[in-house]
């Protein structure tokens, strides 16, 4: 059995978008919300809508639904708040998705070279192939690289 | 605070389009960056000038909502990762708003500081020049 076919039972969070589930490990969420008033600033960051405020925290609201389906979530019912460790720090982001989530333990498949860097891993769940997400490769990251000098463009550092 | 009604020296640097106007105050050339155009909002009829302590910007704004107190500022959250994390101190909540800190370095370079210098130069030079000659021709 090569790696790329070695099982993994672990604890998942399948998610909503649109009509296509996708699923987050279940170490990596932090809470199922509801809908919250979103604070809006200037920003370049587009894949940033605004931030929430949970817990007398900050939360950054990113919509991952177009780059996983093409399209933007028409309906907002919940945000999904995950964590991620980004160095000695542990960042939260919150993920608007369109439908309940449910807690499941399923086996996990390890990406493969030829998936997607937004694909962590794959799980079977009621007879459908789901993609485990790997949330770095969604969210935009902070770094000396990523910042930018005054007036250039984010597509032109991309 | 000031007002764009006084007598500011207006700049023409395509470069800056941000930049319109300056004045000298003490031995310094204080540059007006318009916020909506520095922040990419819609453009506004601005006029109130806010003069940031310790540094060579002021800022055109359209008004003032309130002065007050921050008690804790967070940092801007890492997903933010463009020029906003040269703009923003970080984020402070006030009654029960997130409100970005602006950091007054963020709206000009040392670069920038160093073109405006010198075509503020440029512009006085000229001017004497022309006044010489206007004096010199009576």
């Amino acid at each position: 059995m090569s790696m790329v076919e070695q099982f993994d039972a672990r604890s998942c969070v399948l998610l909503r978008l649109g009509d296509r589930r996708f699923a987050l490990a279940a170490e990596q969420i932090a809470e199922l919300v509801a809908p919250s008033r979103v604070f809006r600033f200037a920003h370049r960051t587009t894949e940033i809508d605004g931030v929430i405020l949970r817990r007398g925290r900050v939360v950054p609201v990113c919509d991952v639904a177009e780059k996983l389906t093409g399209k933007k979530l028409t309906s907002r019912r919940f945000y999904l708040v995950a964590t991620q460790k980004r160095g000695a720090s542990l960042d939260w982001v919150a993920l608007p998705v369109s439908g309940e989530c449910e807690l499941i333990t399923a086996d996990l498949t390890p990406a493969g070279e030829s998936d997607s860097p937004h694909v962590a891993a794959w799980l079977s769940h009621d007879g459908e192939v789901i993609e485990v997400l790997n949330l770095d490769a969604l969210t935009p990251v902070s770094g000396d690289r990523a910042i930018l000098t005054q007036g250039g463009s984010p597509e032109a550092h991309a | 605070m000031d007002t764009l009604a006084g007598s500011p020296m207006e700049i023409d640097e395509p470069t800056l389009p941000k930049v319109r106007h300056m004045f000298r105050r003490g031995e310094q050339n204080l540059y007006v960056v318009n916020g909506a155009v520095h922040f990419g909002l819609r453009p506004s009829p601005a006029s109130l000038i806010l003069l940031l302590r310790r540094s060579r910007t002021a800022l055109l704004i359209d008004g003032i909502e309130k002065m007050t107190t921050m008690t804790r500022l967070q940092a801007l959250p890492a997903a933010f990762c463009h020029e906003e994390r040269v703009w923003y101190r970080g984020l402070t909540v006030l009654d029960q708003n997130v409100i970005p800190a602006v950091s007054p370095e963020g709206f000009l370079t040392a670069d920038e500081l160093f073109l405006l210098d010198a075509l503020v130069s440029r512009m006085v030079v000229t001017e004497t020049a022309a006044a010489s000659g206007m004096g010199l021709g009576l």
